[in-house]
């Protein structure tokens, strides 16, 4: 029977590398996936990865069994995530400042995916890449993880209404950058 | 009637409100919608580059190991220290004329430290030690650079930023080096260090050849196993020296 995230973090906790590797092997696509998505590039995204699961194992004793080990983690990685945003300058923060940098270009699109053209996924960089940073992580996190508002707020440390209108702003700013590929775009079925 | 406004669309998108019953009732505002959810399916349509599970533990596996040894080696250090403030303490009050018995006793110690072969510490194992946070940091940036796909070519835009921070330091480390006369650590950061400044230098992106000749450059005088074995070394010092302060403290 496969071990369950509990029992793993239960022995990591006493010093079981084969269980934390467990529990790392589990988790890292969706950590790489949503630090991917809030930094825009993949060297970044790297560097949250590993960051998040350095402080998870030295944070692990703070877990507290009852809750998700997965949110725990996205919540680190989340956090990972803006210290790095927050560390760089503006022009840094945003994919790397040249379009062909973004690595929106992936050589093993996830099956389960539309297939866009390589034209197409440049034009959602570009758009995504127009996004201050607040409005991207406020975009994905609501939008890709699901979170709702009132916790998106206290992540950048925002009101309520302040966190809605920039969830708004964002979606708006990409809605007029791609609405006029929809049309043609296999998405519009 | 009334139409639904972006934020209105945009809340029913994310079920944050129910439009549900205009949006059945109003043409106008359901190819409105209709636009919003195909940009965002749009968005959500862009592949997300994978990773390796595997990999990710290689490379986090090492930086767990290093963190623990350094813990360690902070415990250890932190452990002397306490002793030596007991110690003090201790013998503190009664100073009055034992004081100058006990630096007597001290400057001998120190003296058959510094006489005895066994335990002498050459400067160059100290610079050992120095320069083994610039090795880790090093050796990171230039794995990055061998373990990428050179039919890719690579965008070394992070590292290049990397090599520029470690340059000056290399170089600074390296004239230390040769002028304490450790030729291994002086030649192993001569290696280093034209790479450095290459991809200091270099653009955001490597082309494939640019890369392949950088690899060739890592690969062929095995920098990173010698990085790894001078860093392993200087850990393995900064262990006996904290054993050894622990053996001078119990002395006392």
């Amino acid at each position: 029977m496969e071990m369950t995230d509990v029992a793993a973090v239960s022995r990591a906790r006493d010093g079981d590398a084969e269980a934390f590797r467990l529990l790392v092997e589990r988790h890292s696509r969706a950590i790489f996936r949503v630090a991917w998505r809030m930094t825009g590039n993949e060297h970044d995204a790297d560097d949250v990865v590993q960051e998040t699961f350095l402080r998870a194992y030295r944070q692990i004793d703070h877990f507290e069994e009852r809750a998700n080990f997965s949110t725990w983690l996205h919540r680190i990685a989340i956090n990972c995530s803006l210290d790095l945003l927050r560390s760089r300058t503006r022009h840094d923060k945003q994919y790397g400042g040249d379009i062909d940098a973004v690595d929106l270009s992936s050589d093993a699109p996830e099956p389960d995916r539309m297939a866009i053209s390589a034209e197409l996924q440049q034009h959602v960089a570009a758009a995504m890449k127009r996004l201050s940073d607040n409005e991207r992580t406020a975009f994905v996190l609501r939008h890709f993880e699901g979170m709702p508002v009132e916790e998106i707020g206290k992540t950048l440390g925002i009101q309520v209404n302040a966190t809605k209108h920039t969830i708004f702003r964002a979606v708006r700013k990409l809605r007029d950058a791609l609405e006029p590929f929809v049309r043609s775009s296999p998405c519009n079925t | 009637m009334q139409h639904l406004n972006d934020e209105e669309l945009i809340a029913h998108h994310y079920h944050d409100a129910d439009a549900s019953e205009h949006l059945r009732a109003c043409a106008d505002c359901r190819a409105q919608y209709d636009t919003l959810r195909n940009v965002l399916a749009l968005v959500d349509a862009i592949p997300v580059p994978d990773r390796d599970p595997e990999q990710v533990w290689n490379r986090l596996r090492w930086r767990l190991e290093r963190r623990k040894k350094r813990t360690w080696q902070w415990i250890a250090g932190g452990v002397a220290a306490a002793v030596a403030i007991v110690v003090f303490f201790a013998i503190k009050p009664q100073t009055g004329n034992r004081q100058p018995q006990i630096a007597a006793t001290n400057t001998t110690a120190a003296t058959q430290q510094l006489s005895n072969p066994a335990t002498q510490q050459p400067n160059n194992k100290v610079l050992v030690y120095v320069v083994t946070d610039h090795l880790d940091a090093a050796e990171r940036v230039l794995a990055e650079v061998a373990n990428a796909n050179p039919k890719k070519g690579f965008d070394a835009g992070e590292q290049q930023k990397r090599a520029e921070e470690l340059v000056d330091a290399n170089r600074i480390y390296r004239q230390a080096a040769s002028r304490r006369g450790d030729a291994r650590i002086a030649s192993l950061l001569s290696d280093i260090e034209p790479i450095l400044v290459e991809l200091s230098h270099s653009g955001a992106k490597l082309s494939p050849d640019e890369l392949t000749s950088m690899q060739k450059r890592i690969d062929s005088k095995n920098l990173l196993f010698k990085m790894r074995v001078m860093s392993a070394q200087g850990e393995d010092q900064q262990q006996n020296k904290n054993v050894l302060a622990s053996q001078k403290l119990n002395s006392l």
